[in-house]
């Protein structure tokens, strides 16, 4: 990605954490980031395709996740583990009421933006779990498709303020407990003795 | 707690019914008094308007499923087997009930079904909390659980089998589903004995 754009979109992913979202213009963004406007509309013709720019971003460094970390061979357990540290520190500040802002006022660039990211994690449950059970960390029993759409329904669920406010859970509470009950419900015994071994070394920044 | 007489009961028992199977938003009053065989009067001497006798209908059911829960459920029984009462109980009674008629109730309803939704969450967590320290001090579940978030967890996971597209669009019954559900649910709260407990129940119960 081209340095300037990631830098406009990194300062207007900042500022939309402290602004209402559908008041944001390109002008008013550029003066009060003093981004020169010019440069702005080099990259993006409207706040639409900024907020657009915003969330593939967003999908960006969540896929990366799984580029930067060679996975081949590794225990899928550890897998889980290494993926939510990364997902925890790489998403430290995320506010679920943007959720609700995205939804309101740029429905269908949010709906695009789901639809993309969800399937990408559908397709990584669905190899995760087809990994544990040929490593014999996870159940031969479990139906790979039904437990993919669970898990995938509660990581809905977590990002929904109006179900888990903000104020009272935090992300990294949520994500952990999520991933917790999830290796939990799917482990077999040797599996889940490797997961709670590595669970006593493993602590979620807070 | 509703207190009524039992042809009112089975109005709504039978209106009731009558919405789960042609459709909420399909089904007028006077299909419903035609339906039921009562007169429009007598109807409308038990409610204001459809909105009224939806809103009735939803707190009837849910004051029969506290009852029912509460004679279902056996005290005497450990905290695994309450849990494994009450989702059989739960799937068979709520089998009927489809995304479909969550989708009509939030579209055309939204005020009775959001008082329902409410009434049911609160006694459903706190049922689950009970169940839950029960299953602490028996050693069957872990006690490092969080119990409120357990709880609500478990809530949400389970409306997610009506309002989920991707969910209700998997190929497998409700029941499944529902199972499927409650084991992932047991096996995330377990301790060792209570795993153990559990896979011998279900290695009890035929497929």
């Amino acid at each position: 990605m081209d340095e300037q754009l990631k830098m406009i979109i990194e300062k207007t992913r900042d500022y939309s954490f402290s602004h209402p979202i559908h008041r944001m213009s390109l002008e008013k963004l550029s003066n009060d980031m003093g981004l020169d406007r010019k440069l702005v509309m080099k990259y993006v013709k409207s706040t639409k395709e900024l907020v657009r720019n915003i969330l593939e971003f967003e999908r960006y460094n969540f896929k990366v996740i799984f580029k930067d970390n060679d996975f081949e061979g590794v225990n899928a357990i550890d897998i889980m583990f290494t993926v939510s540290r990364e997902l925890s520190d790489r998403f430290q500040d995320i506010n679920p009421t943007l959720t609700i802002q995205l939804k309101k006022h740029y429905p269908q660039v949010y709906k695009d933006h789901i639809e993309d990211k969800y399937d990408f994690i559908f397709g990584k449950i669905k190899i995760n779990i087809e990994k544990g059970i040929n490593q014999g960390m996870y159940r031969d029993d479990l139906s790979v498709e039904l437990v993919a759409r669970l898990y995938l329904a509660r990581l809905m669920d977590i990002h929904n303020p109006e179900l888990f406010p903000h104020e009272k859970f935090s992300f990294t509470t949520l994500f952990d407990f999520t991933i917790d009950s999830y290796v939990r419900s799917i482990a077999t015994a040797e599996g889940l003795a490797h997961y709670e071994q590595k669970r006593k070394s493993f602590k979620p920044n807070n | 707690m509703i207190t009524m007489d039992e042809k009112t009961r089975q109005i709504l028992i039978d209106s009731g019914r009558l919405f789960l199977k042609y459709g909420i938003r399909n089904l007028s009053m006077d299909d419903v008094s035609r339906e039921l065989c009562i007169s429009k009067k007598t109807l409308y001497q038990l409610c204001e308007n459809k909105s009224d006798l939806i809103d009735k209908i939803l707190q009837f059911h849910h004051e029969e499923s506290l009852q029912s829960i509460n004679a279902n459920v056996i005290p005497g029984k450990n905290a695994i087997d309450n849990l494994l009462d009450l989702s059989r109980w739960a799937c068979s009674n709520m089998k009927d009930f489809s995304p479909s008629h969550t989708f009509e109730l939030l579209k055309y309803y939204p005020d009775p079904y959001k008082r329902f939704m409410e009434r049911k969450r609160k006694d459903t967590h706190h049922w689950l909390r009970l169940n839950l320290e029960k299953g602490i001090r028996e050693n069957l579940y872990r006690k490092d659980i969080d119990i409120d978030l357990t709880a609500s967890m478990h809530i949400q996971n389970l409306e997610d089998l009506f309002d989920h597209d991707f969910l209700a669009s998997i190929e497998i019954s409700f029941g499944r589903l529902f199972e499927a559900r409650y084991e992932s649910y047991i096996r995330s709260i377990a301790t060792a004995e209570g795993l153990a407990y559990f896979e011998k129940r279900k290695s009890e119960t035929p497929e």
